[in-house]
């Protein structure tokens, strides 16, 4: 991976899949965006000395292994605890990688994870994108993208 | 089951998809060439009963009929018939230490390890243990050298050796 | 004596995880009180006894950090006993944390990394080990 925010971004991202939810991931060498598939997606974003957002779109269906795992429970989690999940799990590769963009004494704000049932709607500033991945994660994929704008 | 009884000698070798427990205090479960396996030693402190499984894969949930006759092959399984198996000798659950190890990633001839069975074996021991609220007491997991591991019933001590060295964990 | 707990986030799959692991510890548990912010864990404070809270720092209305200044410069509440966990990784903000007299988990963390700052903050001693099977239901393989 040659982009090191990138690479940064594929560690945070492993460690949180792994450690909350015991799903394995990993990186996709082939990142193609993903189609029409994605299930869900979120946005975090964040403020600081480096404003933008961290999003994550996921295809397949791994939102209710990824709750049930996270929550201990065998039984299937429910719409609320899927979206809930996905805005965690974003919410925490947010904060990891964050001190890789401002060092690691830069202070930012995150605002609560914008979770959708679908694709993410268009961002108002689209050109910002830093860094890109896709990762297989359960039996389904995540692609995350970390955007800075100015 | 494919697990084998312990019997009168002291030193108690635990093979590959391997489980033994024991309640006697002379008895120590040895086992070794922990690679990307797994190694789970239970222990319950006040009935003096002890265990320890040489686990392989993940799962057993696609080889139902493997899993069956030989669960100790298997993390999910393994872990599963461990507990049991320690119940008969009178522990309990929430008085059992658990301590593991082994998980590493063994990469050969400069190969990546790209089947990751180590982290495999780990995760679903982690996510076994969370769904039924169970901690794990001490860990010796991940890098990539083989482990030896044994369990002295009588005392709960569970050794480590590798690459060389050898400690308490 | 029960210990009283109060858990602080805005995500009720994070609060839900920080509660089974501390059932999972064993400790004598009381009421489990739960706020999604840090304003209304004031209002809980406000009405109910409470000897440790677990507090995010990222949430609406109230962040954990102001929550915490509002807790220390509240004389009937100054000496709660904190554990902030949280994902946030700045150094500065950690050590501030610190200094308030918080204790201090990062996300991601394992249920392990928990129970050893939960323990160490009530002065309880891992001798033995966990209370599994105390009220967490639902799962009956082992």
């Amino acid at each position: 991976m040659r982009n090191p925010l990138a690479a940064e971004l594929a560690s945070a991202a492993i460690a949180t899949f792994e450690q909350l939810a015991f799903l394995p991931a990993e990186v996709l060498e082939d990142p193609d965006e993903p189609d029409g598939q994605v299930t869900a997606s979120c946005r975090v974003r964040f403020r600081g000395p480096a404003s933008g957002a961290l999003e994550m779109e996921v295809a397949g269906d791994f939102l209710g292994e990824l709750a049930a795992n996270m929550l201990g429970l065998e039984g299937e989690p429910g719409e609320t605890e899927r979206r809930d999940a996905l805005g965690e799990i974003t919410n925490v590769i947010c904060g990891n990688v964050l001190p890789h963009l401002g060092g690691p004494t830069a202070v930012f704000d995150l605002s609560p994870p914008e979770v959708f049932p679908h694709p993410l709607p268009p961002c108002a500033r689209p050109d910002g994108r830093l860094a890109y991945l896709a990762l297989a994660v359960g039996g389904g994929r995540a692609a995350i993208r970390l955007r800075v704008y100015g | 089951m494919s697990f084998v009884a312990a019997d009168q000698t002291r030193r108690q070798v635990v093979g590959v998809a391997e489980l033994k427990v024991s309640a006697r205090p002379g008895d120590l479960l040895v086992t070794y060439a922990l690679g990307s396996c797994l190694g789970v030693a239970v222990w319950d402190p006040t009935v003096k009963v002890g265990g320890l499984l040489h686990c392989m894969l993940p799962s057993g949930s696609e080889h139902e009929e493997l899993a069956s006759r030989q669960p100790a092959r298997f993390v999910d399984t393994g872990v599963v018939a461990l507990f049991q198996e320690a119940y008969r000798l009178g522990a309990r659950k929430e008085r059992m230490l658990v301590k593991v190890a082994g998980g590493a990633s063994v990469i050969q001839q400069g190969q990546a390890d790209s089947f990751q069975i180590g982290k495999r074996n780990i995760l679903a021991l982690r996510k076994l243990l969370w769904k039924n609220g169970v901690f794990i007491h001490r860990e010796d997991l991940g890098g990539h050298w083989p482990r030896t591991m044994s369990l002295d019933v009588g005392t709960g001590e569970v050794r480590i050796r590798c690459n060389g060295s050898e400690y308490v964990l | 004596m029960a210990l009283n707990v109060l858990v602080v986030d805005d995500s009720s799959v994070m609060r839900a995880m920080l509660i089974r692991t501390l059932r999972m510890t064993g400790l004598p548990l009381g009421e489990i009180h739960q706020a999604a912010h840090g304003a209304e864990a004031l209002q809980i404070l406000d009405r109910h006894w409470v000897d440790l809270a677990l507090v995010d720092i990222n949430m609406p209305v109230m962040n954990g950090e102001e929550f915490i200044d509002r807790v220390r410069d509240t004389p009937e509440l100054r000496d709660l006993a904190i554990i902030v966990v949280s994902t946030e990784s700045s150094q500065t903000r950690i050590s501030k944390i610190q200094r308030r007299g918080a204790r201090f988990v990062h996300k991601p963390f394992t249920p392990e990394m928990l129970r050893d700052q939960v323990m160490a903050m009530t002065g309880v001693s891992y001798a033995q080990p966990s209370g599994s099977g105390t009220g967490l239901g639902g799962h009956r393989d082992l």
